[in-house]
This record gives C-alpha cells, structure tokens and sequence, in this order.
C-alpha cells in the first residue's frame, strides 16, 4: 500500500531545494529471502552464538513493490526493510525514472535528539506544583542540550531538572530529519506519474543456516540411512512471515565491509552543578534516559538476546538442489515464517540404503605409551549414485546412531560434490587399541647437513569378535624418505598408508625407518 | 587538547558581528577516502571597519581548527578562536563563582517560595553560597532550589563555535570565504557487477557512497570526491565517451584528474545530512568482457588430508574509466532468472585498462586435492619432490581449473610432467587443467628445486 503525501509548499530561498513531493512506500508485496553461510557452519555454534549481538550470516533479500509515481521530482522512502539492511548494496529495479540519489537516514528521534535539535527554539516548560497540582507553563529558548539543558526564560537562565522540581518541556513540533526508524529513500525525476511495480533487493545480516545430517546404522551393519536438515536462523529484530526462503551451500567471498548501520545513540543527562548532596536528597532521581522508541521495541521479549524458539518442519520430501553460479541453492518447498529470533529447521535429505564401509583408522607420528590408544572408527561412504547417495552434501556436522537411540558419534561434514569420498568419524573405538614407539632417533652427517633418522614400531590388536579393516597413516612432509618398512604402503592424501584385514583377536606389527634431511 | 578562550582578546576594542550564522553559507565539499574532507564556506556578511569577531555557527562539529583559512575582501586576520566550552548547568556553576546568583526556594508543604541573592563562593563538589552574611550549601536541606542566572557567559556555547577576528579596511557586506579540513566525512565506491556467464560479458554500475558522521548537516553542498592518495598515483583517465558508457539508469558524475588524483563531481548540488549515507550513480557500463576462471593457488609442496575447493575469479578489464577504490559484488541470474548476490570482493584504485581478476567465491562441485607423493634431499641443496594433484568436476560440464604452483626457488625445473606446464615466473608454475563432466583429471609432475 502507498500513500502519497505532498507537504505544503516551502518558501524557496536562495539555496533551497524545489518542493518535492513525498512516497511512502509501507511494505513489500512479496519477498524472497536467500541465505548464505560463509563456510563450515555448526549448528550448535550457531545456538550459542545466538545469545550475543550476532550479526554473522548474510541474507540476500529481494522485495516487490508497488509505487504510485508523481512525475517530476520525488522522494520514495521504503518502509519495513530488514533491521540488519546493509543500505550501501540496495538496488532498486524497474523504476523508470532517473534516480538522482539513494539515502539512507538515520537520524533517530530520541529524546535527546529531540532536545538537541530544539537548540536555538522556543519549547513550553511546565512546572507541576507537587502539593496542588497546579500547573505554570512559561516559554523558554533552548540554549543547550542535550548534555545539560539550559533555558532562557526571557532573560532568566536556568537548567532544566535541577531543581528539584517536577518540571517538562513541551515541544510544538519534531524537528526536520529526525526519523522513528533508519529509512533508506530514494531522489528520482520521473518522465510522467504512473503506478510502477519495482524490485528492491539488499544484503542483510544477522540470518544464517547449517546443515544437520543424522545416520542410522540399520542392524546389518553394512548400511545407513541418511537424513538431511537445513536449519534456518534468524536472528535479526524483523522477521518475515509466509515467504520463499532459499538457502545456498558453497563458500562466498565477502568482505566483512557488509555491516548494518548502528545509528549513533545519544544520552539525555541533566549535568546539573556538581554537588552530590543533591542527589541523595532528590526525591526524584532523574529516571535513566529512556531509550529511543525503536529499541523498547526490541526489548518487549523477556528473552531478548536469546532465540524464543525452535520450530521443526517434518516432511518427508526431499529438496533438490539447483545450481546458482558456482553454489548450490535450496528452495524451501513451502513459504515459511522467517521470525525474529527464531530457529526452524526443515528435511532436504532422506536417503535410505546407502552402503558403506568400517574401518579403523590411527594416525601414527607420535608415542602412545604402553598401554596404547583406541583406534578411531571410520564410515566409508561414496557420494556416488552407485554408492547410494550422489546428492551434493553442504557442510555442517552429523551424528551417527545405531539401533535406535544409542549415539556413536558426531563429526564435521566439509561441503561435499558428487563424486567425493565421505567419511565418518564416529569416536573411539575401545576393542581396536593401538601402541606405537619410537625405537631409534639419530643424527648423523655434518653442521648445515644433518641427517635425522626416525624408526618406528606399531603394533594393531583387533580385540573385536569379527575381522576388522584397518589402516595405519604417517603424514609425508617434504624431505621424508623411507629407508625401510616392514611392508609397503600406499600413498594417499593422508601420507603413507598402510591398509590390511586384521581377524578376531589377531595383531599386527608394524616397523618403518625414515629419514629427514 | 589546547583551550583558547576569548578573554585573550579582552582589552581589544571590537565589535562582534552577531547573526552572523543565520546567513545560509554556500557550500562546497571535497572528500577524501581517508575520513577527510576540505569544506569552503561562503557566506555574505556585513562587516563594519575595524576589528570585528566574526562568528562561525554550523560548521562541522569535528573541524580540524588549526586548518582553517579565512579570506575576504580587504580582511586581514588579526586571530583565530575555537571555542568548545560546551554551555551546561554544571559550567555554568562554575563560572559563576564571585557572581550573583537568585535562588528560589520552594518550602515543602505550604508551596510558598523564597527569593534570595546569593554569592557564589565555591564550585567544588557542592556549590558553597553566602547569603547575606550565611555562609550555606546550595541544597544542603534537600529543598527543591532553582538557580537563576541573568545571563550565559560568553564563551559558552551549545556547540563548539567558530570565531575569526578581522580587521577590516572599511565597512561594508562581502562574501566571507572560509575553509577548513574535518574528518567524520568520507566516501567509498560501491559496485554491482550483474554477470551473464553464457555470454561472457557482465554490467558494471558504480555508486559513490558518501557517510556523513561529523555531527552536522551540510544543505545543497557543491559536492567532489577524490580518488587516490598520496602515493598511489593514477594513470590518466579516459574519460571520452564510448559506445559501452550509458547514463541509463543513474546520473554519471563527471569525472576528471587533476595531479595524480582521479576528482568525481557530483552533478547536481546535494543536502549530505547528518547521520546519513548518500549513494550517487558514477558508472554503468555494458557488454563487459569477462570470464570466469576455476583456480588454485598454493605455495608449497604438501598434501590436502580433504580435498580443497577450487576459487571462483571472475576476469574482466575495465577498459575506458578508472575505478575508484571500493566493494565490487557481484550478482548472477538463479534459474528463475532472478538476480542473486553470488560473492564480493574488495577491488583497490584500479586505472583504466587493467585486467581485473576477482576472487568471488569457492566452486561447490570442482574440487582439488594435492597429495606429496615423493620427496627427497637430492644433495644439501636439492630437493626432488611428486606432487599428484586429483581435480574433480561434478559439473555436466567439462572445465578448466588454472593450477598456480609457487615454491619454485632456484634452479627449480620440472623433471617431468604428465600434462604440460608453463612458467608463469621465476617462483610459480602454471597448468591449465581440463577435466571432464562428472570426471577426474590427476596431474602429477616431479620438481627439483635447490636454494
């Protein structure tokens, strides 16, 4: 809905600016919110960091609306954009007259504002006799604010809130630019008036979403089920209710420039001659400045800071993804409610069957001690279609389950394409354990060319009832060489490996020599 | 912070020009990137002959005094004051001291009021008064107490106050021209960069963002912006016209160079409110040539436990304007063909024709994962190290990922290469990898490098 407000005529002096006429835009027809995340996001570091001023996470919100257009010149304010608005990346599409300038004003009105501008003007100072009631109104210039005011009283000058007294100002009219709320307008010259639908789209922070993938492990053991979950966070002060909602997987670049406007706040004081006496005997302490409207907005939730709630969506659809760029975008199949301060989370995944593969897996390279150390227990999986999965997969963190509610593990998932290894790492595994010794440390060779050898010995227990795959990895750095090992390893990202079958209650030593130059 | 007060010039036989703020000052702005702007204040007063205290209202609360420049016609600056001995209760206590006050009781109860005359004694920690021949503490009875002054000392002000005491040669009105630096004033270029990847080409709009945080408000301001600093000098502009440049859209300010500086001016004269963030179009060109490049940089010889997303660079030359230093961002159409925000990056004083390569994200699906397959001391100063890169395409399309190997030092050379290298210089080796939709290429080389 728009309202168009033509203000009275100015007086045009000689530098003032010809009267404009004035477009009130209220609110968006409709909106889409697409939100990003920078990187490996964790759901519970999401949580935590909620309870905090958090303004990480970027959303790209894009509006329709609709405008009645004078010709000539005008102003067009959008009301009702995001809080967390970054004004500097707003973009306004469709509008077909010339755009002469954009603002974005935050000049709040507050009570010291109000004062502070009202410098030089004539405001009415009502005294309240405490015992009648009765009332004196006399005029008063304001001389100072609003750190102290002081008023001319037609010759007589004296500071407001001093005295003891009950005493206010009443101001006849708000000051020109101070406004309820950040406003971000528009100065246009249009060809000739008409009824325009344009597109507003800006950056906002303060939203952000993870991924969460569950893997139940079906009793087989040689399968899991894999579910996936987009939460959505929103923790900026204005939500947005029944609207698209995308989310996009990949890592962008961004500069950390895109930061919301925080409008500088003034503090109404009464800096009355400095006697402390005064205070401790003032039967009304001055109340704190009360802060601008805006802000007792925000603070209407007891739990301000905090996210009220969480809303989980269960469906049992999937969401494909679809291709932005370079990103992978979802768009959530439902309009949602993006509320303020709010979490909800909603199913893309559900992948039933996927086969994969346990292993045990110790990185060797430091001393166990002779009691040893539990092997670490690995899922194999294939993010292939073969390998019953071939779906991208956006970073976040899964949790493993077997046979109902027991919980193996939880581990980080790296933003993972099509065609990429996946695996788990679930913990611990108590009945693999590990013990690995350094059995020589020698330099030899001269000053400038030392030579230091290394040899190692590690022995594997398989103390499981079933045979185990397992795999033994020393990281390779440059200028390592083997000089000798007990049998050959392989040589993957992980450094050299070396990969076997150990049976129940079987072990096996390992013995490697190497040399760094 | 250094305290000049006007009661140096007491002695002095002046008159003092009051009014002088309520004349609407002609304004001229120039802002620098670096928080820094020169403001020219034009202003027609009537000054009477001889020494005069000319004062500046509305000038910029965060002027850098010892800046400021005042000329005019047959004016001679005799001195120059900045006052910011801000008006408040508690100062005006304090000047107080030796002076007369009235003080007005209000007796609890039966509302009756006590006028009295007071000297003030001391301000320090509580306002000691005699009154007649009591000697009290003001509000020592917890009485409500008004004070009443007769007047505000001079050089108490609401806001910290400009003065200038000239000399004129003989009466008369003339413009006063005044000018001084202050920061809380600064400007950056913010750019929306729409790129088609099909056709290759992207387009370009520039927006001057101005932020206005110097505590005042500046009305229909001649308005230019500098681009450059000492230091960073900047090639010519180009600023003929080209088939590329239009105007749809947004207003292109005129741009020029002077020195090694690039100077935007606004066209029109703008109001640059106080707390405010001012966006003024500069650039919208067309049909820009540009590319999307897949690359890896690295500087060493190591494995990737996870493999690595390769950058997303967009390439393009910015072939007929100069670029300001600011955010470039850069938008892409989704499948709806909506534009949607697709990454950002920092771009820095750019001169015309430079090929610009931004990184603007990481690619979800092309993914590189180096692994040291070998590595050994050759002599003391040699060493032998196989590098076996995997590139991974989940794309239905081919492409072409640009490795950059740095860490070549001397005599570093390739032994041998299972695709062909190139030297980019002395430190880096470049391939161009192509791989398949859906597919893997694994590159391996062997490089003996020696220091």
């Amino acid at each position: 809905m728009n309202a168009l407000r033509l203000p009275a005529l100015l007086v045009a002096g000689l530098f003032l600016t010809p009267s404009m006429a004035e477009v009130i835009s209220a609110r968006p027809d409709a909106v889409v919110v697409t939100i990003y995340h920078q990187g490996d996001v964790d759901t519970a570091e999401l949580m935590r960091e909620s309870g905090g001023n958090y303004r990480n996470g970027l959303a790209f919100v894009s509006e329709k609306r609709s405008i009645d257009l004078p010709a000539g010149e005008s102003t067009i304010e959008f009301r009702a954009v995001a809080s967390t608005i970054v004004p500097q990346t707003a973009e306004i599409h469709g509008l077909p007259a010339t755009m002469i300038e954009r603002n974005f004003d935050y000049d709040l009105l507050s009570p010291a504002s109000l004062l502070e501008k009202s410098v030089g003007s004539t405001v009415t100072l009502v005294r309240t006799d405490k015992k009648t009631g009765k009332q004196t109104v006399e005029k008063a210039v304001v001389r100072s604010a609003p750190d102290g005011t002081v008023l001319d009283l037609g010759g007589k000058i004296e500071a407001l809130d001093c005295s003891g007294l009950p005493e206010k100002l009443v101001f006849s009219r708000i000051p020109d630019g101070l406004r309820d709320t950040p406003t971000l307008s528009l100065r246009v010259r249009a060809p000739q008036a008409g009824h325009y639908s344009v597109g507003l789209s800006y950056i906002a922070t303060g939203m952000n979403w993870s991924a969460d993938y569950v893997a139940r492990l079906d009793p087989g053991g040689k399968s899991l089920a894999l579910t996936g979950w987009l939460t959505l966070a929103n923790f900026a002060d204005t939500g947005f209710d029944g609207i698209p909602v995308e989310v996009v997987a990949g890592k962008l670049m961004t500069t950390g420039e895109d930061q919301p406007v925080d409008p500088p706040r003034q503090i109404r004081s009464n800096s009355c001659w400095p006697t402390q006496i005064d205070w401790v005997t003032h039967h009304y302490p001055p109340p704190p400045p009360p802060p601008p409207p805006m802000m007792q907005m925000k603070m209407a939730a007891p739990s301000a800071g905090l996210l009220e709630s969480v809303v989980v969506t269960g469906r049992r659809a999937e969401i494909v993804a679809q291709e932005l760029g370079d990103y992978k975008l979802y768009a959530l199949p439902e309009a949602t409610d993006l509320s303020a301060r709010r979490t909800k989370q909603v199913q893309f995944l559900d992948q039933p069957d996927v086969p994969f593969e346990r292993l045990y897996t110790f990185d060797a390279g430091s001393d166990t001690g002779e009691g040893g150390e539990p092997a670490t227990t690995v899922l194999r999986l294939k993010n292939t279609e073969a390998g019953g999965l071939g779906k991208p997969l956006p970073a976040g963190s899964v949790a493993v389950y077997a046979g109902g509610p027991l919980l193996l593990g939880q581990d980080k998932v790296h933003d993972t394409s099509v065609g990429l290894p996946f695996e788990i790492k679930t913990g611990a595994a108590m009945a693999v354990r590990v013990m690995a010794r350094e059995t020589e440390n020698k330099r030899s060779g001269s000053p400038h060319h030392w030579i230091y050898r290394t040899s190692r010995e590690v022995t594997i227990l398989n103390g499981k009832r079933e045979a185990i795959v397992f795999e033994l990895r020393q990281p390779l750095y440059e200028g390592v060489r083997f000089v000798s090992e007990s049998e050959a390893h392989a040589v993957k990202p992980e450094g050299a490996v070396w990969a076997f079958k150990l049976g129940p209650g079987e072990q096996k030593l390992i013995r490697y020599t190497t040399e760094t130059r | 912070m250094r305290r000049i007060l006007l009661a140096a010039c007491a002695g002095l036989a002046f008159a003092s020009v009051a009014g002088a703020a309520d004349v609407e000052p002609k304004l001229a702005i120039t802002i620098y990137n670096n928080n820094l702007a020169l403001v020219q204040d034009v202003r027609s007063m009537p000054v009477p002959a001889g020494r005069t205290r000319l004062e500046f209202k509305g000038v910029s609360a965060q002027i850098q005094p010892q800046t400021v420049a005042l000329s005019g016609q047959g004016l001679s600056v005799v001195e120059q004051n900045f006052d910011y001995d801000l008006l408040t209760p508690a100062k005006m206590m304090e000047k107080a001291v030796g002076k007369q006050i009235k003080v007005l009781r209000t007796i609890p109860g039966t509302g009756k009021e006590i006028a009295e005359t007071a000297t003030v004694l001391s301000v320090n920690d509580g306002v000691v008064l005699k009154i007649g021949d009591r000697i009290e503490v003001l509000r020592d009875d917890g009485i409500p107490t008004r004070v009443i002054f007769s007047s505000i000392p001079e050089n108490l002000r609401a806001s910290p106050t400009l003065s200038v005491t000239v000399d004129a040669a003989a009466a008369g009105t003339r413009d006063v021209a005044l000018s001084y630096l202050t920061g809380g004033l600064s400007w950056r270029a913010d750019y929306v960069s729409l790129f088609d990847e099909g056709k290759g080409v992207l387009q370009l709009q520039g927006w001057i963002t101005l932020t206005n945080q110097s505590g005042t408000s500046y009305k229909n301001v001649r308005t230019q912006l500098v681009a450059g600093a000492p230091n960073s000098a900047m090639a010519e502009a180009d600023s003929s016209s080209d088939d590329s440049v239009t105007g749809a859209g947004t207003e292109a300010a005129d741009q020029e160079s002077v020195g090694d500086y690039l100077i935007y001016t606004l066209p029109e004269r703008v109001t640059i409110a106080e707390n405010q963030t001012k966006q003024v179009g500069f650039l919208d060109l067309q049909g820009v040539k540009a590319a999307k490049v897949y690359e890896y940089r690295t500087g060493s010889f190591s494995s990737e436990e996870n493999p690595v997303h390769a950058d997303v660079v967009l390439d393009f030359s910015n072939k007929t304007k100069a670029l300001p230093a600011g955010t470039l961002r850069v938008y892409m159409r989704d499948k709806s063909g909506e534009a949607k925000f697709v990454g950002e990056n920092a771009v820095g004083h750019t001169p015309a024709s430079s090929e610009i390569a931004l990184k603007i994200g990481e690619a979800f699906d092309v993914t590189v994962q180096p692994t040291l397959s070998e590595s050994e001391k050759v002599s003391r100063r040699e060493t032998r190290s196989s590098m076996s890169y995997s590139f991974r395409n989940a794309q239905k399309k081919p492409v072409v990922v640009e490795l950059r190997q740095g860490g070549l030092w001397r005599n570093g050379k390739v032994e041998k290469e299972s695709l062909k290298s190139r030297r980019i210089d002395a430190h880096t080796l470049g391939w161009s990898v192509p791989v398949p939709a859906n597919g893997e290429t694994v590159l391996t080389f062997t490089v003996d490098n020696s220091w």
